[in-house]
């Protein structure tokens, strides 16, 4: 009797603890998983906020003043007799 | 109105006057000389008389184009150069400086205050990532250069400007490829818009660097002896630097034509052509005897995606960008 009193213990233990255990689990789960959630959400609140700076390079003043020329003429010169017209004529009708 | 090549070996400006056009070339490159006495100061003065310099206010000379490069091959020694790549140096601490002063003689004032000028920049390169190639910077600078000549300053893609020049027969459809000196770039043009650009960083300079080491020679120095032109691309030459141009020439164009067809196939953004296209191809790189016939050759070995109606050199490979962009101060 005393016995199969135990056995009914042992076996309500097992049953109780696991249960809990199981539940414990789920909760812990639900956890991470909230926490997961929540993180994704709160980067995809920052991807929606970001602000971006203007990185491009700034130019400053660029002083040639200091450059004393000692020469004439730069470069050479060439004359082209090419009629420019009718490109920029068909090139305007193509843009239209 | 005016159009302007701002190139890594060449400024070129072209003008129209009285149905003709007019162009000024300089020659993209400085040479500095810092005298240690001022009795060295006054001899190299009076050497340099009849030569394109200038002086600077620390006292140094800096000779300017051509000049600067016979100089520096006399010293044995490799000229600078305001841009690399096509865009303004960030090697050169002087380049800015440079660039501007050249800029303002070549473009001289504006004839009328917000006269239009329209130059080129070259397209994002597909084989550089760097922050040393920043188009926008340098777009910002020549902007900045030639509004203070008086100019209104607009940019256009470098081939897209090749494109306007050349295509006008072909209704501006088919492809423009401007081999300048620091890079290859592309447009794919379809009724006068742009559709793909992109740009390479290997071109010119690269294949004088490349036969520099190989030979042990200065850059100039190959560079002067390539544009003698005493060589065929893919024959031997008994000139040990022309041997070693021809054959980093043949590299170079199996690289374009790789990187072109490679681009092109499947790109989204490239249209469905009905007719096989015309490939124009301009640039001081270009002008070496046996380039078109190797190009040719080259496209049709590397799985080029479209057909292809003819592949021509531009009627003036160093002048049709700054005409394309003279043609687009004028339309756009």
């Amino acid at each position: 009797m005393i016995e199969n009193m135990d056995v009914i213990i042992c076996i309500n233990s097992f049953i109780i603890g696991y249960l809990l255990g199981k539940n414990l689990k789920i909760d812990q789960s639900n956890g991470v998983y909230n926490q997961y959630v929540n993180n994704n959400k709160s980067s995809k609140d920052n991807t929606n906020t970001r602000i971006h700076i203007d990185e491009r390079k700034v130019v400053s003043e660029i002083d040639t003043k200091g450059l004393e020329k000692k020469y004439d003429e730069i470069g050479e010169d060439t004359v082209s007799k090419e009629d420019i017209s009718n490109s920029i004529s068909k090139l305007k009708n193509i843009k239209k | 109105m005016a159009g302007l090549d701002v190139g890594t070996s060449y400024i070129v400006l072209a003008k129209e006057e009285n149905n003709k056009v007019l162009y000024k070339d300089f020659r993209d490159a400085f040479y500095v000389i810092k005298p240690t006495t001022p009795v060295a100061s006054k001899m190299i003065e009076k050497g340099l008389s009849g030569r394109t310099f200038i002086k600077d206010s620390d006292g140094s000379f800096i000779l300017l184009g051509k000049d600067a490069i016979e100089k520096a091959i006399e010293r044995n020694d490799t000229a600078k150069r305001p841009m690399y790549r096509g865009v303004v140096s960030a090697k050169e601490k002087d380049a800015k400086r440079i660039l501007a002063f050249i800029l303002k003689e070549v473009a001289g004032k504006a004839s009328e205050q917000n006269e239009k000028i329209v130059f080129c920049v070259p397209a994002q390169p597909v084989d550089q990532e760097d922050d040393d190639f920043d188009v926008g910077y340098h777009e910002d600078i020549i902007k900045t250069i030639l509004s203070e000549c008086g100019y209104q300053p607009r940019s256009i893609n470098e081939a897209e400007a090749l494109c306007y020049a050349e295509l006008v027969d072909n209704d501006y459809t088919g492809i423009g490829i401007s081999c300048g000196a620091g890079m290859t770039n592309v447009c794919v043009m379809l009724n006068g818009e742009p559709t793909v650009v992109f740009s390479t960083t290997k071109s010119g300079d690269w294949i004088d660097r490349m036969s520099a080491i190989a030979t042990g020679e200065q850059d100039s120095v190959v560079q002067a002896e390539k544009e003698n032109g005493h060589f065929t691309i893919g024959e031997s030459n008994e000139n040990p630097i022309l041997s070693a141009v021809s054959v980093y020439y043949e590299r170079l164009i199996d690289y374009t034509t790789k990187n072109l067809s490679m681009a092109l196939t499947n790109h989204k953004s490239l249209p469905k052509f009905k007719e096989p296209l015309t490939i124009v191809i301009a640039g001081g790189t270009s002008q070496a005897k046996g380039y078109l016939e190797y190009f040719t050759k080259s496209i049709e070995n590397n799985g080029f995606p479209l057909a292809i109606k003819e592949i021509k050199q531009a009627s003036d490979p160093l002048h049709s960008v700054a005409k394309g962009c003279l043609i687009a101060s004028q339309v756009l």
